[in-house]
């Protein structure tokens, strides 16, 4: 069992913080999940605490397989309850300064504003239907009227995003204060609406300034206790890590584009698909070091009060988690496919277009092995992407003058009874 | 009840939840509280009755048992000695909450699973149905001529086929067609003309296509006995028109896909779910189609003073033709049993000694004219609406001799016939005094 093993290990995951009363600094040990301050007089040292992640790899294994089962055993049901309970097992991981961050939602809530959205959803999704069927009639015009919906539907996803993210901190305590966000969610989209436009119109060159506006927004609108975060950052200062993998991105672009061409009778261009592919993959090697660097520049640039925040997180860190569960995930699927193939062949071979028992054997093992499948995939992706990814992060920071959040104070602030609603819709509220 | 008891003080750590600071802090247990006091310069710091402690979610961190008063925002307790753990939660076992399992997950997730299957009856059985007959209903045959053509044009193939089918509209042949269609309409309350196409095919099989066209395969003219049968089969058309069959369709398929696969996510939901659900929902919508459809052919017959008992025989010589192909398919196949419905049928209709429609010369004029094409050609391979994915379908020969013997298959004709929205089509076939004995393959049959 691995419980506790931070306790076992005794790691000093942080100094300085609490002791409000004496206002001595102390010492703090992650022992049995909570902090242990052993009190030590003298001179006062720069108060750094390091968040530390508990290892717990068995527990959530034996978390996810349950949540799978219970998901299939409730037709799927069991989703809201299942996302509530990792959540809680993830942030009950993260200790900082010795304590846990404690999550608070419960899958109820998550359902009920799911069909709440679903609601929403359904009614203008009726109006267009009919009105397609109305006033474009003879079907000519339905591909421009499926577009128009899905551009309905894109201001949807900033304003998911941001009530998703409202509800999780609400239901975020650390030392049994609690997170918030205010703000607008319609403000919110129209940030992210307006720079989706200005990226597009520069060809994806303006990705860091839209990023920073809307971490700026998000940012700035968070809340612990009665003390606000703040963000200082500039996408100028974002621009030279952003270069190259927007100049893979667009070359890749280019070449696909001119292979295409070419296909269609164009003039024929050497070696551009080859190029385009090149590319592609350098792209995602540099856009996940684009996002690390993202994220250490968002960590040096928040504040909160006097607190300060620094990240050490680095590229190949990440890397190494994201594409072993990418080759994971494929080597499954490949692996699935190949079985199905098999299957299908012998099965065919023998009966063909007859429903019969060996039919049915087949169809019942398909079902059976994507559902083998989808298990292995989501256990994968938790163990190596969230626990992993997390983990890293954690570990990463560092957090200055955390003793100044002994200033702060509760705020009894209103909270959102349903869960992430639109999110849930679009199945997007992850973690 | 006993009070578990524990006067000791142990070592704990406690904040309480106006600031973030954790205070070393020793506990005891008197008088039904838990009195937490400073460690170091013994200050009371709070009294939590035993009563109001609820338990935070543990981490699995050992020997320790994390407590607060209240959900959300407060204090928050822990207590490091094990001994005094165990009696609080031999005390109240509900003090301590797992992360990954115990007993309350066990009942959230029998509670669920339970509320998943009620809702999920609920939804198919009943507002799913409801929901889209309404919602029909509100739709004009207009619209719904326009809904048809949108959606068949996205992939079916029987548009194909109905593009360049026969209008069948002679000079002789009109008034007899008239003769037949038009008091079915008036009975049925359809309020706009119907338009019938033939199309060439030997299967004795008849669509309506929503908005109000009806489809005949030359081959259901070929085996009709009289024109009694045919308006039977026309008026069971009318029928699925009449009762708008195919919006109702369109509906449940909507929502079947809009909500259901929304609700249940993609986990079991999207993988086995709506699969194997969507398949016996429109299985079932379909064999309660056919009923309704028969019913108001019933009475649309009785209406327009037809007689009604040829439709029977008609389904009747199909039973016969099926044999023991129908056994057993029940609640897989779209449509009832021919024996079911036909039996439904004369017991609806006693024997009326009605007038033929049409008279023997008429019935000769329409088939000579509306089936002119039949017999001793090869017939392609039907559309891929009507077929359960066997291409090799029989071809008809005159000879009246099986093409092949196949075993009998109760499932053979339930693949493939999820035909989404548009119309109902049906299957008949006549046995003709010997002279011509199809043989219905994989079809699916029921008139």
């Amino acid at each position: 069992m691995l419980s506790g093993t931070a306790g076992k290990h005794g790691d000093p995951v942080g100094r300085g913080g609490p002791g409000k009363p004496s206002g001595r600094k102390c010492t703090i040990r992650v022992e049995s999940g909570v902090a242990i301050s052993s009190t030590r007089g003298g001179k006062a040292q720069d108060a750094v605490t390091r968040p530390a992640f508990r290892k717990g790899l068995w527990r959530l294994t034996v978390l996810v397989l349950l949540n799978s089962l219970f998901e299939f055993l409730s037709l799927g049901l069991y989703r809201f309850w299942a996302r509530s309970r990792l959540r809680r097992f993830y942030w009950n991981h993260a200790v900082i300064d010795g304590a846990p961050l404690e999550y608070d939602g419960r899958g109820i809530e998550l359902l009920s504003g799911f069909l709440r959205t679903l609601a929403l959803l359904l009614i203008p999704g009726g109006v267009v239907f009919v009105a397609a069927i109305a006033l474009v009639g003879r079907g000519a015009l339905v591909g421009p009227a499926d577009f128009a919906f899905m551009l309905v539907l894109l201001p949807l996803i900033p304003m998911a995003l941001y009530t998703a993210r409202g509800y999780r901190l609400s239901r975020t305590y650390w030392r049994g204060i609690g997170f918030y966000q205010d703000g607008s969610a319609w403000r919110y989209t129209l940030i992210w609406m307006a720079w989706l436009m200005v990226c597009l119109l520069t060809i994806g060159l303006a990705v860091p300034w839209r990023n920073v506006a809307a971490q700026r927004y998000r940012v700035g609108h968070t809340i612990y206790g009665d003390m606000r975060f703040g963000f200082t950052g500039r996408g100028s200062g974002l621009i030279a890590a952003w270069i190259v993998p927007w100049l893979c991105g667009a070359g890749a672009a280019g070449f696909a584009a001119a292979a295409v061409l070419s296909e269609g009778g164009g003039r024929f261009t050497p070696g551009a698909p080859e190029w385009a592919l090149g590319l592609a993959l350098a792209f995602a090697v540099f856009f996940i070091r684009y996002r690390t660097v993202e994220f250490r520049y968002f960590a040096r640039h928040t504040q909160l009060g006097p607190l300060r925040f620094r990240s050490r997180l680095r590229s190949p860190a990440v890397v190494t988690l994201i594409l072993p569960h990418l080759a994971v995930a494929m080597g499954l699927i490949a692996l699935n496919v190949a079985l199905m193939v098999q299957l299908a062949q012998t099965v065919l071979k023998t009966q063909p277009a007859v429903m019969t028992a060996d039919m049915v054997l087949f169809l019942g093992l398909l079902l059976l092995s994507i559902l083998v499948l989808t298990i292995l995939v989501t256990l994968s992706y938790n163990l190596l992407v969230r626990y992993g990814l997390l983990r890293a992060v954690c570990r990463s920071l560092e957090i200055e003058n955390l003793h100044a959040l002994a200033d702060a104070a509760p705020a009894h602030a209103p909270r959102p009874r349903r869960g992430e609603g639109f999110a849930e819709a679009f199945d997007m509220g992850a973690l | 009840m006993t009070i578990w008891s524990h006067e000791d003080p142990v070592p704990g750590i406690f904040n309480d939840g106006a600031f973030p600071v954790d205070r070393p802090v020793l506990v005891r247990q008197t008088m039904g509280e838990l009195v937490i006091e400073d460690k170091s310069t013994g200050e009371l710091l709070a009294r939590w009755p035993l009563g109001t402690l609820r338990p935070v979610p543990d981490a699995g961190y050992p020997n320790t048992l994390r407590l607060r008063q209240r959900e959300g925002e407060g204090g928050r307790l822990a207590i490091l000695d094990r001994a005094f753990n165990e009696g609080l939660t031999e005390w109240w076992p509900g003090l301590r909450r797992r992360l990954v399992f115990d007993r309350s997950v066990l009942r959230t997730a029998s509670r669920v699973s339970l509320a998943a299957f009620l809702g999920l009856g609920l939804f198919f059985l009943a507002l799913l149905p409801v929901l889209g007959q309404m919602a029909a209903y509100l739709v004009s045959p207009r619209l719904e001529r326009q809904a048809a053509h949108v959606f068949l044009r996205h992939g079916d193939p029987l548009l194909e086929r109905i593009e360049v089918a026969r209008t069948c509209d002679t000079q002789i042949v009109s008034p007899i067609l008239d003769k037949l269609i038009e008091p079915l309409r008036v009975a049925s309350g359809w309020p706009e003309s119907i338009r019938i196409r033939v199309i060439d095919d030997a299967l004795p099989n008849a669509a309506s296509i929503p908005g109000g066209k009806i489809v005949i395969f030359d081959g259901l003219l070929e085996f009709a006995r009289n024109g009694d049968e045919v308006a039977g089969i026309l008026a069971h058309e009318i029928g699925h028109l009449a009762e708008r069959h195919g919006m109702r369709n369109l509906f449940v398929t909507s929502l079947n896909f809009f909500g259901f696969d929304q609700l249940l996510g993609n986990f079991s939901g999207q993988l086995v779910v709506h699969p194997v659900g969507g398949l016996l929902l429109t299985r079932r919508e379909g064999r309660h189609a056919e009923y309704e459809a028969d019913r108001s052919a019933i009475r649309m017959l009785n209406k327009a003073g037809f007689p009604v008992r040829p439709l029977a025989d008609f389904l009747d010589r199909i039973a016969y033709l099926q044999g023991e192909r129908e056994v057993a398919r029940g609640w897989l196949s779209t449509h009832p049993l021919s024996q079911t419905r036909s039996r439904m049928i004369r017991d609806a209709a006693p024997e009326d000694g009605r007038p033929p429609v049409l008279t023997a010369a008429e019935f000769s004029q329409l088939r000579a004219v509306c089936a002119t094409q039949m017999p001793e050609r090869t017939v392609p391979p039907p559309a891929a609406t009507f077929n359960d994915g066997n291409n090799e379908r029989p071809h008809y020969q005159k000879n009246g001799a099986r093409p092949q013997e196949r075993a009998p298959d109760p499932d053979a004709a339930d693949e493939g016939e999820d035909r989404g929205e548009e119309g109902q089509a049906d299957v008949t076939a006549p046995e003709d005094q010997g002279r011509k004995k199809p043989d219905l393959g994989e079809w699916d049959t029921g008139g």
